[in-house]
């Protein structure tokens, strides 16, 4: 089914860009963080400014064939404000690092995100109609003149009005995280959602803000033990007392809930071990984990980490079922992006609707596919110059060693300041959300 | 300097990989934004490695590739991880993930170098053979610490990193005893604020080599006592001051 591109499969092709072409980017309008909601027909950014731009699929109309579904604005709102914490003399910074939808229930749409330590359950709603005709009130609310003096009863009409979008917090979820909350993720509950910073794991449920119940722990007695830091969680998709964490060592850890409230135990330890051929003093840097995303069908995981991604089998603890290299060629220039913190930078990863498929982010406003059954990969590019509707991603290549052909780019001429560290698939179709600084790509396969 | 980074670079794959390439890594540079990398555009260049350690830059340049290449990349990844932690004190809440993988890697070279110390089998304290640490810096150094190399590694016992870092969280520990402001982690290194008996679980005050411009504070002697080791008393100084 879907394919990356390239050979029989289909070919992507470029439908929207959002954002400011403009060259000087305004640190809070970089993007941080990209995600689809359930039916994929909504789509949400967060920014380091604290905002959250909610897009929505338009229907696909009769009268231009060939535009399906394009994503539009439908509602912006500031999720967070930057923030003093007076007591510990910190600023706390706006930047919204995580947006989980909750699966939708009416007519309502309702997100979570997240900045370093306090999480909001938005709702996000329609409104097209409004009450009129009020006994007591009139059209601006006031009270309308002696309350004694109306004898007969009036009932409210509702009228229709030009369509509002309101998103509304209806929860605040804070003060349980000491340190950066990394992760957020809905519980398959659908009533509880889990909460990682780098050193602890809470629970909560939706509805209660002023608890959580920490259920992992990591910190050392003593901090200066501290060698390992959590990275990443996600609970399993569809059992809820499961769920997984990523840490910094490149290790995988998965807890049952029924088996402790505390899960310092873990169930299963997933660890490829070390291969001696490739070690050097940065073996530890880039096997940290930046991601960990289960497949939608619960049997597998994915983990980013610096230089490939790996799927792993939930029933084989040893080592992954499918490595891919995501950019191999960084291997021997580790020491300057050692030097330039770039080894530092936390890719995601996602997979497609049907689990076939995995995408994960790259250098050079470079993202790269892989197509599991076939093991082909390829590697496109969001660009402005490819930007025209509909044309087609031109698999991009890069030279590594020897002489550079023609269409290629050598390593040494990749820009490293454009980097694609979120990126978000359709549930459902072939529609790809890639976030390259502050713009906003969306590609889909090219219709026959 | 540009020599250096070449060499550097080229050994480190030649070592790796087996192969020699001919490509410099270090042409790899984030600063030159444009998609040509300007051949001059050594990472040595860039600003962040002014940070007063230029002499070491030059006592490299002037070597030929040899054996001691392998100790130089491993010294210039050591004085990264020096002044990418230290530049984590400047930030109150620093990257928790960043620190520890420093941390570690920082561990990890010194334990390699402790090993290496032992290869003459009789001196397991004995100073490395490779990379030795020079006394250049001594002139800025307060006249009571000589910076003896020798004894310097002989106190690189396997605590120093560990207490590095816990130096580093001194005001995290601090407050995790208390266990209110648990996210003061690096925020504020005036171990002066505290109460020595919360810091005493830190370090054993036995360490303090009695310099003066330091607080009685065990920890932050520590801190000096590691870094001593690693002939990095420009930066311990620079820290010290600062905070």
């Amino acid at each position: 089914m879907a394919g990356v591109g390239g050979g029989n499969d289909f070919q992507w092709c470029f439908s929207q860009v959002k954002g400011a072409i403009d060259e000087d980017v305004a640190e809070a309008d970089i993007i941080s963080t990209v995600e689809f909601n359930y039916s994929g027909d909504l789509l949400a950014t967060g920014d380091k400014g604290g905002r959250v731009v909610i897009f929505q699929r338009e229907q696909e109309s009769k009268n231009r064939p060939h535009s399906r579904g394009e994503y539009n604005v439908y509602s912006t709102f500031q999720s967070h404000e930057p923030e003093f914490d007076y007591l510990k003399s910190l600023e706390i910074e706006e930047k919204i690092n995580k947006i989980r939808w909750l699966p939708q229930q009416n007519a309502a749409h309702f997100l979570l995100s997240t900045n370093d330590k306090t999480i909001k359950l938005w709702k996000i709603s329609e409104r097209d109609k409004r009450a009129e005709g009020y006994n007591l009130k009139d059209e601006e609310g006031r009270l309308r003149g002696d309350p004694f003096r109306i004898t007969s009863l009036r009932v409210p009409v509702l009228m229709p009005m030009d369509l509002m979008v309101e998103a509304s917090p209806r929860r605040i979820f804070a003060n349980a995280h000491t340190y950066h909350i990394n992760s957020i993720s809905v519980n398959s509950d659908h009533e509880t959602y889990l909460s990682a910073d780098d050193l602890r794991i809470n629970l909560w449920h939706l509805e209660i803000t002023d608890r959580s119940f920490n259920i992992v722990d990591i910190k050392p007695a003593n901090m200066e033990e501290l060698t390992e830091v959590i990275t990443a969680a996600e609970c399993h998709p569809h059992q809820c007392n499961v769920f997984v964490y990523s840490s910094s060592k490149g290790t995988i850890r998965l807890c049952d809930m029924r088996a402790a409230a505390l899960c310092d135990r873990h169930t299963k330890f997933f660890e490829e071990p070390e291969d001696p051929s490739s070690r050097s003093f940065f073996s530890e840097i880039i096997s940290s984990i930046s991601d960990v995303k289960f497949s939608h069908s619960g049997r597998y995981m994915m983990t980013r980490d610096y230089l490939s991604v790996k799927v792993w089998d939930l029933n084989m603890e040893n080592r992954p079922v499918e490595t891919y290299q995501v950019h191999e060629y960084l291997r021997s220039k580790l020491c300057s992006l050692y030097e330039n913190d770039c080894i530092f930078d936390k890719f995601e990863c996602c997979w497609n609707g049907s689990d076939s498929a995995i995408m994960t982010g790259s250098y050079n406003n470079f993202f790269r596919m892989f197509d599991r059954s076939t093991r082909r990969d390829v590697t496109l590019e969001a660009s402005r110059e490819s930007s025209k509707p509909r044309a087609l991603l031109k698999p991009r290549k890069v030279c590594t060693g020897g002489k550079r052909k023609k269409d290629e780019i050598s390593v040494d001429s990749l820009d490293f300041n454009k980097k694609i560290l979120h990126t978000a698939w359709h549930p459902k179709e072939n529609v790809i959300a890639v976030a390259a600084t502050n713009n906003l790509y969306i590609f889909q396969d090219k219709i026959n | 300097m540009g020599q250096m980074g070449f060499f550097i670079n080229q050994t480190s794959m030649r070592r790796r990989n087996n192969t020699i390439q001919t490509d410099p890594m270090c042409r790899l540079d984030t600063d030159t934004t444009g998609k040509e990398v300007d051949q001059k555009g050594d990472v040595l260049s860039s600003s962040r490695y002014m940070l007063g350690r230029g002499v070491k830059r030059k006592r490299s340049e002037s070597e030929e590739a040899g054996p001691e290449s392998c100790a130089q990349e491993r010294q210039l990844i050591l004085d990264l991880c020096l002044s990418k932690l230290q530049s984590c004190y400047a930030q109150a809440e620093p990257s928790l993930r960043r620190s520890v993988l420093l941390a570690n890697t920082l561990r990890h070279i010194q334990d390699q170098m402790r090993r290496e110390g032992v290869d003459p089998p009789a001196a397991p304290a004995a100073s490395p053979p490779r990379a030795p640490p020079t006394p250049r810096h001594a002139p800025q150094l307060p006249p009571a610490d000589p910076s003896p190399e020798g004894t310097a590694f002989s106190s690189t016992s396997s605590s120093s990193v560990d207490s590095l870092f816990g130096s580093f969280e001194i005001p995290n520990s601090t407050s995790y005893l208390t266990d209110l402001a648990l996210d003061d982690i690096f925020e504020d290194i005036d171990t002066s604020m505290y109460d020595s008996s919360d810091c005493s679980g830190l370090a054993s005050p036995a360490l303090d080599d009695g310099l003066k411009p330091f607080p009685a504070c065990a920890p932050a002697s520590t801190l000096q006592l590691c870094l001593t080791d690693l002939s990095e008393l420009d930066h311990i100084m620079e820290v010290l001051v600062r905070s």
